[in-house]
């Protein structure tokens, strides 16, 4: 009985792993959408018929219908070749707002909630709860909208930390996958993926761009977990220092851009290994990819990790060139820089300051957008009392979200547009103000 | 290598609905979370990832179209697992008429093996190959998709006492042809 136990679960380990092998890439949506097309629960509005006519007329109209057809295929070719089109193929607006943050009432001792956001709508916490000593952080939605993706632990003071600093270690850490329905209440876990590893910092998970997996970093790992079934991958990388652990999936979702101490390793996740790309200064920080996954934008950082310089690079490390001015200044400080949907644009931001024996004193920050070969460069206005540490692009590239301690805002890429006021005073984003997520709502 | 654990819950209930309504982004939802698993019981059955994916592309179709008739949310995926594995089992029949279908050792057979699992897993392909398609269908069902009696038993059309009596002949067919001492 025993062996027949035993021949039973090998041969199930065997099947499952052989079943194992027929993983392959698909885009749910579009077989969604295919399917509802061709077999759609749709009337028959019946067939074509020609009504009585002079075969003069058809004619007449068949070549208007074909100079229509015509004319429709130059408009969508030139449409498609327009450089820097804001609109991400398949999104159709900008949804909810997710946050991490604490009611602003209660101080930095509690860990972190998740919130949704909308203009015009009272905020609305969605995970976790006031005392509960669980840290909830970096929500991040996943390519369809649907679902929520987000890094929690529970509050563990270790030696070393420095909660002024935003250094505030957790136990029992987890990457967590929740659904999201309209009216964005969120499901219980979908998958949660738990880390046997003892108290450090929370992990902050990443989708792979057709969203069946999500990835994130644990100490000296990039872990790969399928979303749906919670199988994971493990790849080996170098650890990175505190609050630098960037990660970066290609826009294929074939390469993970790693930053780790001087250099960004891209890991090739069907497990043909990895290469790397030296880099001047420390831990590369904000790692983003170009359209056609062409080149990798970094940040330069210096031992804390502040911004020298935004930088790009062809995939293969050539071609590394600078995109800011070079300055003699070195007062001059780079942050959050992000790549848009369409790949072709960059935005970051950009502050001085200046240090004197009395103390130092700061400009306000600026915010800007380039092409990512450094060409047309604008401006944006920040809104007055706003000093962001956080930066993202809407889904549909048409806003940019700017987050700080007292809330979030957005602001149009087009200049002179009014900012949108999305959160201002009802919660704390000291340590999160770079923890935001916009949904993308879908065609 | 670090170990991670996990546990999964479906959650998937007001997408059924809102896609048996005729919701395209909840019906994407639906083959986002299973169209995985799906290909992978439709692999045993088939043997070939290309079949594979051709039976779970024409289940899809199907789900879309009966979604409505099913009542109870929570018996989505084995309903899946079902439709999938009878589009598998269809299509291998279908194609056995016209030409006889190689099940292929794929996967990472690259350099690193081991060479003696290589060839455990060459009998077991070998092995699922002599096998007819409703048993393939039943090993599927039972060790990739985890089904129960019960579940097997409403998906093969037997009774469960029926289904555990041929579930055993199988394996001991199976453990004489793969050499199990």
């Amino acid at each position: 009985m025993t062996d027949r136990l035993d021949f039973e679960t090998r041969l199930g380990e065997r099947l499952r792993a052989r079943a194992a092998l027929a993983s392959r890439p698909f885009d749910a949506a579009e077989i969604a959408r295919e399917v509802a097309t061709v077999h759609g629960r749709r009337r028959r509005i019946g067939s074509l018929e020609w009504p009585s006519m002079r075969p003069a007329v058809r004619w007449l109209i068949v070549s208007l219908l074909l100079a229509m057809a015509v004319l429709g295929v130059v408009a969508g070719v030139g449409a498609l070749l327009r450089e820097n089109s804001p609109l991400f193929p398949s999104v159709a607006s900008n949804g909810w707002i997710a946050v991490s943050a604490n009611p602003n009432e209660v101080g930095s001792g509690e860990a972190g909630d998740i919130y949704l956001l909308r203009e015009g709508a009272a905020v609305r916490r969605i995970i976790g709860a006031d005392g509960d000593g669980v840290a909830q952080a970096c929500p991040r939605f996943s390519p369809d909208g649907g679902r929520l993706a987000y890094g929690e632990g529970r509050a563990s003071p270790q030696p070393g930390d420095d909660p002024l600093r935003g250094r505030a270690s957790v136990a029992d850490r987890a990457v967590v996958v929740v659904g999201l329905n309209d009216q964005g209440d969120a499901s219980s876990p979908i998958m949660r993926a738990a880390h046997p590893a003892g108290p450090g910092e929370i992990s902050c998970p990443e989708w792979s761009p057709n969203g069946r997996h999500v990835a994130f970093r644990i100490g000296p790992n990039l872990v790969v977990a399928d979303a749906a079934s919670g199988e994971t991958t493990v790849f080996p990388v170098t650890e990175a220092p505190w609050g630098q652990q960037e990660f970066e999936w290609s826009r294929d979702g074939s390469l993970v851009a790693v930053s780790e101490p001087g250099l960004i390793r891209v890991v090739r996740i069907d497990g043909g290994g990895s290469s790397v790309i030296p880099v001047d200064g420390e831990t590369p920080g904000s790692l983003g990819w170009t359209a056609g996954d062409a080149r990798i934008v970094y940040l330069l950082t210096d031992p804390p990790g502040d911004g020298l310089a935004v930088r790009v690079a062809d995939a293969d490390g050539t071609d590394d060139t600078q995109l800011t001015p070079e300055s003699s200044d070195l007062q001059i400080r780079f942050d959050a820089v992000v790549v848009s949907p369409t790949g072709a644009r960059l935005a970051y931001l950009h502050r001085t300051y200046e240090c004197t024996s009395d103390g130092c004193t700061q400009d306000p920050q600026r915010l800007l957008a380039v092409d990512t070969d450094g060409s047309n460069v604008i401006e944006l206005a920040i809104p007055p009392d706003v000093w962001t540490s956080g930066l993202q692009w809407s889904p549909d590239g048409k806003r940019l979200l700017l987050g700080w301690i007292g809330g979030v805002v957005s602001v149009a890429v087009t200049p002179g547009s009014p900012a949108v006021v999305h959160s201002s005073g009802e919660l704390n984003l000291e340590w999160s103000s770079s923890e935001m997520t916009w949904q993308p709502v879908l065609k | 290598m670090a170990t991670v654990m996990v546990t999964t819950d479906d959650g998937l209930a007001g997408a059924v609905a809102r896609a048996a309504a005729g919701d395209e982004m909840a019906f994407a939802r639906i083959i986002n979370t299973h169209h995985d698993h799906m290909t992978r019981v439709c692999f045993v059955i088939c043997g070939d990832l290309d079949v594979a994916d051709e039976a779970v592309q024409a289940a899809w179709p199907i789900v879309w179209r009966k979604l409505g008739s099913l009542r109870d949310p929570a018996r989505l995926r084995p309903w899946l697992m079902s439709i999938a594995a009878n589009e598998a089992r269809q299509l291998i029949r279908r194609r056995r008429r016209r030409t006889v279908v190689e099940l292929s050792l794929v996967g990472s057979m690259g350099s690193g093996v081991d060479p003696a699992g290589a060839v455990g897993d060459l009998d077991l392909t070998n092995a699922l190959a002599r096998l007819d398609p409703d048993d393939r269908a039943l090993l599927a069902l039972r060790y990739v998709a985890g089904f129960d009696s019960t579940e097997l038993a409403r998906a093969t059309g037997r009774s469960p006492s029926g289904t555990r009596a041929r579930r055993a002949r199988l394996l001991g067919r199976l453990r004489t042809e793969l050499s199990d001492d």
